[in-house]
């Protein structure tokens, strides 16, 4: 289909895309990422010719399996795959990077969770030191990638097609308080495997930027969010999950991003108290640690986007105030000072 | 196509339905033929459903089955939906189906009606949810 450009194509590739599973071993799914990535760097001119989005598309898709492929310990079909992974990645961030731009701030976050490979940590660290050997217009700092909000579509590619339908419906049709069973269920499929976990993260994105707000006696958002961060087992898995949840945080501007998107995770930290203390205690403290942390030669935009994100929740009437956690008495002080200070402006 | 509120028992195969399994039990031996309890239940009530033989292997929770001339009837004092010889029950999908656990079907105490013996009609609520799957919260 490829070669003769078939109407088409470019969506059947990315149906296939998302086929690929993260956390999933199997020789089958194994089989189908090698066949994609084989196919990607044979027609990669024809590609970049006719569909150069879909090479984006497939940037994001490599980068999240890559995270995985590079965490077990390899055979010979794994690492043969992960080299060809690292090749298709590698070349197009180093060869397009204008294209790549597309994706937006959450390539820097997938960038970052393989920062122990050498070839991304080259990468990532040309960002910051150099980066005008991307030869791309207008690229001179990576706050620009921040400041570009991720388009939804980029996190639908991580969620099969039936797990979409299973969410939608989960955020559309079911009553809150009667969620259990289909939670129950929704685990049974798809996080059987002690692999697959890593797939939590890719939901919560999914759900922040892709679902839209639900309605009054339907199960929320924040309270799935809160079953997932609660079926994290690895605390790898749970950080990159926060991660997840707070990103569009950090880099918020009200006149590009949408308060949808950080929308959650503030209700789930509010909405957890007093019952689930520990919930709005470890996103606040894990929030406030990286806003110290993601980016110190930066921390200025990540404290202005906190802080906005925070002053847009309010106004847009998110909440009613943040009284309900600076003046929290069973939230450490510590925290609340620090939090203080963020709703200003200021370094914690 | 019957929503579960309005089936009634009776002696015939005349139920046509679509359900969710919210529960199976434990596959127990009759004879040599395998069956296992379940509860099922779609948007009006839920009631006990009876499997039989293969069914009991090839349903699992979560899945929307449809049965075709299935009976709802007596069976040692317990009141159960099943396919009998005569229904089928097939698998159509799976999750995305919304349910009730009150009433449940099963859980009903019914009596033939005065005017008409050859009918049942309800005559009180023994349990709102099933007593054998109690609800989950």
């Amino acid at each position: 289909m490829v070669d003769v450009l078939a109407i088409g194509f470019d969506e059947l590739l990315v149906a296939l895309l998302r086929q690929c599973l993260n956390g999933d071993f199997s020789e089958g799914n194994l089989w189908l990422c090698l066949e994609m990535v084989t196919l990607f760097l044979t027609y990669w001119d024809c590609l970049l010719d006719e569909e150069p989005l879909v090479l984006t598309k497939a940037l994001y898709v490599f980068l999240r399996l890559l995270a995985d492929h590079c965490r077990v310990s390899s055979n010979v079909v794994i690492y043969a795959l992960k080299r060809m992974e690292v090749e298709f990645c590698v070349r197009l961030l180093r060869e397009r990077f204008s294209l790549c731009l597309n994706i937006g701030r959450d390539l820097i976050r997938l960038l970052q969770d393989l920062v122990h490979v050498p070839e991304f940590k080259g990468i990532l660290k040309d960002f910051l030191l150099n980066p005008k050997q991307f030869r791309a217009d207008g690229f001179g700092d990576i706050s620009q990638v921040y400041r570009t909000k991720t388009p939804s579509l980029y996190f639908l590619l991580r969620i099969t097609p039936e797990m979409e339908t299973q969410l939608r419906f989960l955020l559309t049709r079911v009553k809150f308080g009667s969620q259990k069973r289909y939670q129950i269920w929704f685990a049974k499929k798809f996080l059987k495997v002690p692999e697959r976990e890593t797939v939590l993260t890719d939901i919560v994105k999914f759900i922040c930027c892709s679902v839209g707000i639900t309605q009054s006696d339907i199960l929320p958002r924040w309270a799935v969010i809160g079953w997932l961060l609660k079926s994290c087992k690895k605390s790898y898995v749970e950080a990159n999950l926060k991660l997840a949840l707070f990103y569009d945080w950090l880099f918020f501007d009200e006149n590009t991003d949408n308060v949808m998107n950080i929308e959650p995770a503030i209700l789930l930290m509010v909405n957890s108290i007093p019952k689930y203390m520990e919930v709005t205690h470890t996103l606040l403290e894990f929030l406030l640690i990286v806003v110290d942390n993601y980016d110190i030669e930066r921390k200025e935009i990540i404290i202005k986007g906190v802080s906005r994100a925070l002053s847009t929740l309010v106004k847009k009437g998110v909440i009613g105030s943040l009284d309900v956690l600076i003046r929290c008495d069973i939230i450490s002080k510590i925290l609340r000072e620090m939090l203080g200070k963020l709703v200003i402006g200021h370094a914690g | 196509m019957q929503s579960l509120k309005e089936i009634v028992p009776a002696a015939s195969n005349n139920i046509n339905t679509k359900f969710i399994v919210l529960e199976k039990g434990r596959i127990a031996l009759e004879g040599k033929q395998k069956m296992c309890l379940a509860l099922v239940a779609d948007e009006t009530a839920a009631v006990h459903f009876q499997m039989w033989g293969d069914e009991c292997d090839a349903f699992e929770t979560g899945d929307i089955i449809r049965l075709e001339n299935s009976i709802f009837s007596y069976n040692r004092n317990n009141l159960l939906l099943r396919a009998g010889k005569r229904g089928k029950a097939e698998k159509v999908g799976e999750f995305t189906m919304a349910f009730v656990e009150t009433p449940n079907m099963s859980e009903i105490r019914w009596v033939p009606d005065p005017s008409n013996s050859k009918i049942y009609v309800p005559e009180a609520v023994i349990s709102p949810c099933s007593r054998v799957f109690p609800p989950m919260h």
